[in-house]
C-alpha cells in the first residue's frame, strides 16, 4: 500500500463495515474467519486512524460497550432464568418419561379419526341413538291413565287433610297431664303476681 | 432370509457407530446454558425458551444417529435451535405469547444491573441505558438479523460457525451483523440528538 493511500484511508472517517469490522476483531480476535475479513494491513490503517480520530474512537467504543453490556444482560438474565427453574425436573429426566408418554400429532388425529369412523355409523343408524331416526310417536290421549289418576290424587289430598287436622288437634289439646302441676303453679303464680301489682 | 443372514443384520444394528449423544447427561450440563439463553434472548419468554431447549435436546436425541461429527456439537445443537426457533415464531401460539407477554423479560429487572455493580452510578445508569437501547433495538430487528446477532455478540460464536449453524453463506451472515449494527448505530444517534 503506497503512501498516499495510507494517508488517505488515516484522514477519512470510517465508514460503517469498517467499523464492524473492528469491532467484530476486537470481539474475537482468534477467530480466523473474522481476521479474514480484510487483511491485517488494512486492519491496521484503521487502528492507526482509530488512534488518531476521536470521533471514530468514541463510535468504536459506544458500539463496543453496548454490544458488551447487552451480553452481559443477556447472560445474567439467562442465569437468573436457569436458576429458577432448577427446581423444575431435569431436561435429562424427560427422555425416559416424555418418550414414553409422547404421542405424536399424527397418531393422535389418526386415532381421533378411527374412533370417529367407528361410533359415527353407530349414531347414525342406532335408532335409539338417534333422535332423528326414532319413530314417530303419537301421543294418544290415554283415558284410562287419566281415571286411575284422579282417585290417586283425591286420596293424596285426603290424606293430607288427616295429616293437618291431627297437628291441630296436638297443638289444641289441653296440657299433658306429667305436665299439669307445673301448669298450675305456674298459673298460681302468675295469679299471684298480678294481685300483688294491683294492690300496689 | 436365512439365519445367517439375520444375524448379520443384528450384528450390524449393534454395531452401529457411538456417538456423542449417548452420554446425553453431558451433553445436556454443557450445552444447556448456551440453548437457554440464545432461545431466551431470542424469545424473550422464558416459557417458550425453555420448552424450546427441552425440545432442541429431545431432537438431537432422537436424531444422533444422523450426527455426523461434520461439525461441533454445540454447532449441531444450535441448528436444531434456530430451526425449532423458526417453526415456533410461525404459530400462532408464538403470536399470542408475544401479545400476553406474560412471562416476558423485562430490562428493569435487577439481574441485569447486578452486573456494573462495581462501577458508579453515573456510569451504571449510561450503560443501562445505553444496554436498554440495544435491549429495544434487538427485539426490533428481522428474525434472521436477530438470531446471527446473538449467535455473534452473546454466543460469540465465529462467522464461520454462525454460517453452519444457520445454513447461510459467510458473505449472508457478514451483511446480516453489519445491517443489525447500522440498525443500533441509528438508534444511538437518534437517541444522542434527541437528548441533545
Amino acid at each position: 500500500m503506497s503512501n498516499y493511500t495510507t494517508t488517505r484511508h488515516l484522514n477519512r472517517h470510517l465508514d460503517h463495515e469498517q467499523l464492524c469490522d473492528l469491532l467484530l476483531t476486537s470481539e474475537e480476535n482468534s477467530s480466523s474467519s473474522v481476521v479474514s475479513i480484510h487483511t491485517d494491513s488494512t486492519q491496521d490503517v484503521h487502528r492507526q486512524h482509530l488512534q488518531q480520530c476521536l470521533i471514530c474512537a468514541a463510535e468504536l467504543d459506544l458500539l463496543r460497550t453496548s454490544v458488551t453490556g447487552f451480553r452481559a444482560a443477556a447472560t445474567s438474565i439467562a442465569s437468573h432464568a436457569l436458576t429458577q427453574r432448577s427446581n423444575r425436573p431435569a431436561i435429562s429426566s424427560l427422555y425416559t418419561t416424555r418418550t414414553a408418554r409422547y404421542i405424536s400429532p399424527t397418531f393422535f388425529w389418526a386415532a381421533t379419526g378411527i374412533l370417529f369412523a367407528a361410533v359415527l355409523p353407530l349414531g347414525l343408524f342406532h335408532h335409539n341413538l338417534n333422535p332423528f331416526l326414532k319413530p314417530h310417536v303419537v301421543v294418544a290421549p290415554a283415558p284410562s291413565t287419566a281415571t286411575n289418576a284422579a282417585p290417586k290424587n283425591l286420596r293424596t289430598s285426603e290424606s293430607d287433610e288427616a295429616l293437618l287436622e291431627g297437628i291441630d288437634q296436638d297443638l289444641s289439646a289441653a296440657i299433658p297431664t306429667p305436665m299439669q302441676p307445673l301448669a298450675s303453679s305456674t298459673s298460681n303464680e302468675t295469679d299471684s303476681i298480678q294481685n300483688t301489682q294491683r294492690n300496689n | 432370509m436365512s439365519t445367517q443372514a439375520l444375524s448379520s443384520i443384528s450384528l450390524t444394528v449393534q454395531q452401529s457407530p457411538a456417538t456423542p449423544f449417548d452420554d446425553i447427561d453431558s451433553v445436556v450440563a454443557h450445552h444447556e446454558q448456551r440453548i437457554f439463553r440464545f432461545l431466551l434472548v431470542a424469545t424473550r419468554d422464558q416459557d417458550a425458551a425453555h420448552s424450546l431447549t427441552q425440545d432442541t435436546f429431545l431432537r438431537a436425541w432422537a436424531a444422533r444417529a444422523s450426527f455426523r461429527n461434520e461439525c461441533a456439537v454445540g454447532t449441531w445443537l444450535m441448528r436444531i435451535a434456530i430451526n425449532l426457533l423458526r417453526d415456533h415464531t410461525r404459530t400462532e401460539r408464538f403470536r399470542f405469547w408475544k401479545r400476553a407477554a406474560a412471562s416476558s423479560i423485562d430490562v428493569s429487572d435487577p439481574s441485569i444491573h447486578l452486573i456494573h455493580s462495581g462501577s458508579s452510578a453515573e456510569s451504571r445508569l449510561i450503560a443501562s441505558e445505553q444496554m436498554a437501547l440495544v435491549w429495544d433495538t434487538v427485539a426490533q430487528l428481522s428474525p434472521r438479523q436477530r438470531n446471527v446477532f446473538i449467535l455473534r455478540f452473546v454466543e460469540e460464536m465465529d462467522l464461520a460457525e454462525i454460517a453452519a449453524a444457520t445454513g447461510l453463506p459467510v458473505s449472508t451472515v457478514k451483511s446480516h451483523l453489519y445491517r443489525a449494527l447500522g440498525t443500533i448505530r441509528a438508534r444511538h444517534n437518534t437517541a444522542n440528538q434527541e437528548a441533545l
